[in-house]
């Protein structure tokens, strides 16, 4: 069932009503009936009449103004003696009954407001002359407006008695419609009380345009009357090629401001603008907003990002996540690989042990490092003090053990007077080792007891480069006691020792670079005319030899590990631990370099492998 | 007579050493619970070693006896070490700790101020002085040798130490728009040293392996010893 | 934010303590006090050493009381602790029974650890080339094998090219690079220890 919607409180209402149920304004507008309209604004409508009724294309249905409620003759005396045509306006206001008014005093007939669509639509307005409402009998609503629309004398003089009592409804009427736009300002200024009294309300209903001055067709663009005049002028319509056919909006969603499609068929009823066809309507249907347009939830993506969205989306939600380590077995490739490598080394080093055969052929020339440090131990006299800082870890006592033991030997043969010093923890300990060692390797004798002091223990200096320091510029304050915590500045040799430059020889054994420097940094710079000589481990030679090989020399001898010992032992001729290693040490050397060269050519060609076929670029 | 004399102390000392290699050996296959207990009882035995000689040859020698010595004024000389070396036992409390703050200071101050002479004197001064004298051709002339070779040798050690210490130079002035990075003669300058410091590395590397190699060799004599003196006891 | 007074009297103490021992490096006046300073520090070092050891002991005995999966390594470490102190303090740490500890003990079990380490590292050495492959690379492997030729002795074959090669290259090439590195250790030294001397760093505490 159509719904009408009421354009002041827009409730809706049923499409037969004429009044909004809820705040009675108007729904179906008054009909204005052409012969009681002026032909032009002031005029008196008794005067227009005559030219109206004989217009033909007026219809007799239609009219003359008509007007709610009634109007006082004291009321209309008021109105300027030009407007005749006003009280007799308002004489035919008093013959009508308005069904809709409040009930007035009398019970008299009262004026009834009709519908003025017909009228409009059978085209009797002719011109935007003022507009008023029309009100008709309600037992006379579709009869025929009656054709007298000239209100007689004797129809003043039949309601003058009931012309206060029908003003009501006039006032009534006023406070319900909305002003509608005067034409001229000069007429509505005259004519205020008429312009209030003709006041109309806009329709929503369709409105025809049959009855439209030529004029006004004329200025009428619209779609239809545009291709009935191309077919007039005899012009074909334009057919548009498919593509820009297709660019047309097809429209997936309704304009919510779109003019209603019907639209081109209204024709505007009141105000200015009346009669015109095509005029915007100021209506609720676009006041109303229209259901909004559903748009699809759905992205448009393409399949690539969508894959690549799925990807970012997983490892997004990963993150965080603790990942199960993958258990390695317990045998890898890596683990196989290495106890290959083990295998084989330790094959090559005990093979010389279990063959029972020496290996005659050392390294033939002993490096001038090893060569000055063998002349330098040779020129030390018989109880000459000599200072020896045993500064390497237990671990590296198979390599060092054979070095320190060869020098040792040395100096016993020298019977030269060994005190031991350290700045490791262990190291006191680590002397009293070697000490022994070399007793068993060299067959000597060397030991300390209450009856024989060949040597001393001085134990341990804490405090890093400072200990050294302070051991070096005043050895007494340093280490007032042996390892034992006996007296150790008693003995005839160590009361003649009062700095470090009273010692005949400073030894430094130790595989530590860091050690090796500080006691280059601290004690050397105070050596004058002692020698310096280094019994290191042979991955410290390269951190030594700059000191060795400096101008003037800091350092004045180096024997470098096991080779270095082999070597220094081959210079003076004795034979010592080193010697005992040497086939095992040269098979071990001989294996690693095979394995270097077998592993690490079969994994460079590998990797070749795999950067010719464009697996791995490089890296892990 | 003691088990020294008989012999004993030796064989037991053996079989210790002996399981305790092969236990340090199972690391091979991988972390098992003998290698672990072998870590434990080495830093346990360790301790005690430093407590004992740190006892023994530094606290009791100078900082007990010398108290216990001493009277008058020298009594209150004396006794300022042990004063302070009782504010440091507070470090072991994380309440009292800041009462060994100071001596810490002291500590510090002094280890840095011999840190600073020692590198100025000992390494930075002869380690500037050996390179330039290099090209001392009377030094050279002196020591018989080939000018032309020692002349090569030098060139190539300057170069070496210059581009050596330029490898580790990393300050970089920041330029607006432009991206970070040295310049490149500086770059090229480095890469040079960066081959000098890569033939260093590959001749300490060797050397790492020729003292594990000793110890191995070391071990695994000990080991044979040990099972040749089994066999020869039966 | 306001800074606690008591770090000022820190970095005083610091500042003059090391102030002192420098100028005493260079100035022979202050040679005396400069020992005097120099010997404080190395009983108070020798102190912190027993202190680190109390608190090795000291975290696994509360690891032992507690309910901890390594309990029973540090219980170990606990009783190897004791039965040391045992051993050496009633004759000493160079007694006869402290010696058979340590050569039956320590020895064995560091020597052991740095021989492992050799076939790790040739094993290291050999995989070199699936890590990282440039120039440096082959240079270092080069270098390695050089070295050991340079040290190795077979019968029937001279290798004395190879030792004069590896010499050449110990003292020219090797010195130039260490050299490189010991100066700037040396400048780096400098540098922090001036830090400490002017308060910029405090490793004593704040």
């Amino acid at each position: 069932m159509e719904i009408v919607s009421c354009p002041f409180c827009g409730k809706e209402n049923p499409p037969e009503s004429e009044t909004c149920q809820y705040c009675q304004a108007r729904l179906i507008p008054l009909k204005i009936n052409p012969a009681s309209q002026p032909d032009s604004i002031g005029q008196p409508p008794e005067e227009e009449s005559p030219a109206k009724s004989n217009k033909d294309q007026v219809p007799e249905s239609q009219d003359g103004l008509q007007a709610a409620g009634e109007m006082n003759r004291s009321e209309a005396a008021p109105v300027s003696d030009a407007s005749d045509w006003l009280s007799g306006f308002r004489n035919q206001i008093n013959t009508q009954d308005l069904s809709s008014q409040p009930v007035a005093q009398d019970d008299g007939p009262r004026p009834e407001i009709r519908d003025i669509h017909p009228d409009i639509e059978s085209g009797t307005m002719q011109n935007d002359s003022i507009r008023s409402l029309l009100f008709t009998d309600a037992g006379q609503k579709e009869e025929q407006p009656p054709e007298n629309s000239v209100i007689g004398p004797q129809d003043v003089e039949r309601t003058g008695d009931t012309a206060a009592d029908d003003l009501a409804w006039l006032r009534e009427l006023q406070s319900q419609y909305q002003q509608v736009e005067s034409l001229s300002s000069a007429g509505s200024k005259k004519d205020e009380d008429w312009s209030a009294a003709n006041e109309l309300s806009q329709d929503s209903q369709k409105r025809e345009d049959d009855v439209v001055p030529s004029w006004v067709d004329e200025i009428y663009a619209g779609p239809r009357d545009e291709k009935e005049a191309e077919s007039d002028l005899g012009l074909s319509p334009a057919e548009l090629p498919a593509w820009l056919d297709a660019t047309r909006h097809s429209g997936t969603h309704q304009d919510i401001f779109s003019i209603p499609s019907d639209y081109g068929g209204q024709v505007e009823i009141a105000g200015p603008l009346a009669g015109l066809p095509g005029i915007l309507p100021a209506e609720p249907e676009i006041a109303l907003g229209r259901k909004a347009a559903a748009y699809p939830a759905q992205l448009q993506v393409t399949e690539t990002n969508r894959v690549q969205a799925e990807i970012f989306d997983q490892v997004l939600q990963s993150e965080g996540q603790n990942q199960p380590i993958p258990d390695r077995g317990l045998v890898t490739s890596q683990k196989v690989m290495r106890m290959a490598f083990a295998i084989i080394i330790i094959f090559a080093i005990l093979v010389p042990v279990f063959s029972l055969q020496t290996l005659e052929r050392y390294p033939p020339i002993a490096p001038v490092a090893v060569l000055t440090a063998s002349q330098i131990i040779s020129s030390i006299g018989n109880e000459s003090p000599v200072l020896v800082a045993v500064e390497y870890e237990p671990g590296f006592s198979g390599e060092l053990d054979a070095a320190l033991a060869a020098v040792l030997d040395h100096l016993m043969i020298q019977e030269a007077f060994l005190v031991f010093i350290s700045s490791n923890p262990t190291g006191p300990l680590q002397a009293e080792h070697i000490v022994t060692v070399s007793n068993q390797v060299g067959s000597h004798q060397y030991v300390n007891t209450e009856g024989q002091i060949e040597y001393i223990n001085l134990g341990f200096i804490p405090g890093g480069p400072a200990g050294l320091r302070n051991f070096a510029e005043n050895p007494r304050l340093s280490n007032p006691s042996d390892i034992s915590g006996e007296p150790a500045w008693q003995n005839p040799v160590m009361m003649t020792v009062d700095d470090i430059n009273d010692f005949s020889l400073v030894i430094v054994a130790s595989e530590n670079q860091d050690k090796s420097r500080a006691w280059i940094e601290q004690a050397g710079t105070l050596l004058a005319n002692t020698p310096l000589i280094y019994i290191v481990s042979a991955q410290s030679e390269p951190l030594i030899r700059p000191f060795f090989d400096a101008t003037p020399r800091q350092v004045q001898g180096i024997v470098s590990g096991v080779i270095g010992s082999v070597q220094y032992g081959t210079t003076i001729g004795r034979q010592g631990i080193a010697q005992l290693y040497w086939p095992s040490f040269n098979s071990g050397l001989l294996a690693a370099a095979i394995l270097i060269v077998i592993g690490g050519g079969a994994n460079a060609l590998l990797v070749l492998n795999a950067i010719k076929n464009g697996r791995k670029k490089g890296g892990n | 007579m003691s088990l020294f004399d008989l012999g004993v102390a030796d064989f037991i000392g053996g079989l210790l050493g002996f399981t305790l290699t092969l236990a340090v050996f199972s690391h091979f296959i991988g972390d098992n619970v003998a290698f672990r207990l072998v870590l434990h009882i080495f830093i346990g035995v360790s301790a005690g070693y430093i407590a004992v000689v740190v006892a023994n040859n530094i606290l009791w020698p100078k900082l007990l006896r010398p108290v216990l010595e001493a009277d008058g004024w020298e009594l209150l000389w004396a006794g300022l070490p042990l004063f302070f070396s009782l504010l440091l036992f507070a470090r072991l409390f994380p309440r009292y700790s800041i009462l060994g703050s100071p001596v810490l200071a002291f500590i510090v101050g002094v280890g840095a101020a011999a840190a600073i002479g020692g590198a100025v004197i000992g390494v930075i001064f002869p380690q500037a002085r050996a390179t330039i004298n290099l090209f001392d051709l009377d030094a050279i002339r002196q020591n018989q040798e080939n000018v032309n070779l020692a002349l090569v040798n030098g060139s190539i050690i300057l170069l070496g130490t210059i581009s050596s210490l330029a490898y580790f130079h990393f300050g970089v002035r920041k330029q607006a728009g432009a991206k970070t990075q040295r310049p490149d003669w500086m770059e090229w300058l480095a890469q040079v040293g960066q081959g000098f410091i890569v033939i260093a590395f590959g001749l300490i590397f060797a050397g790492i392996y020729a003292a594990a190699l000793a110890a191995l060799i070391e071990r695994l004599s000990s080991i044979t010893r040990f099972i040749y003196s089994l066999i020869a006891g039966f | 934010m306001k800074s606690n007074p008591f770090v000022y009297l820190l970095v005083a103490i610091a500042i003059a303590s090391g102030a002192t021992v420098l100028v005493g490096y260079f100035f022979p006046s202050l040679a005396e006090i400069k020992g005097e300073m120099l010997d404080w520090a190395v009983i108070f070092t020798a102190v912190l050493l027993l202190i680190g050891v109390v608190s090795l002991v000291r975290t696994h005995w509360r690891k032992t009381m507690q309910d901890h999966n390594d309990r029973v390594y540090s219980l170990v470490l606990i009783i190897s602790f004791i039965l040391t102190l045992l051993v050496t303090v009633p004759s000493g740490p160079t007694s006869k029974w402290s010696m058979w500890l340590y050569n039956n003990l320590i020895i064995p079990i560091e020597s052991s650890l740095l021989g492992i380490l050799a076939v790790f590292l040739i094993y290291a050495c050999a995989r070199l080339f699936n890590q990282r492959m440039s120039i440096y690379t082959l240079v270092f492997i080069g270098t390695v094998l050089l070295a050991m030729l340079g040290w190795v002795t077979i019968p029937g074959v001279e290798l004395e090219g190879f030792k004069d090669f590896r010499d050449w290259l110990l003292s020219v090439w090797a010195v130039a690079g260490v050299r490189g590195i010991l100066l700037g250790v040396g400048l780096g030294t400098v540098a922090t220890g001036l830090r400490v001397l002017i308060g910029a760093d405090r490793p004593y505490g704040s």
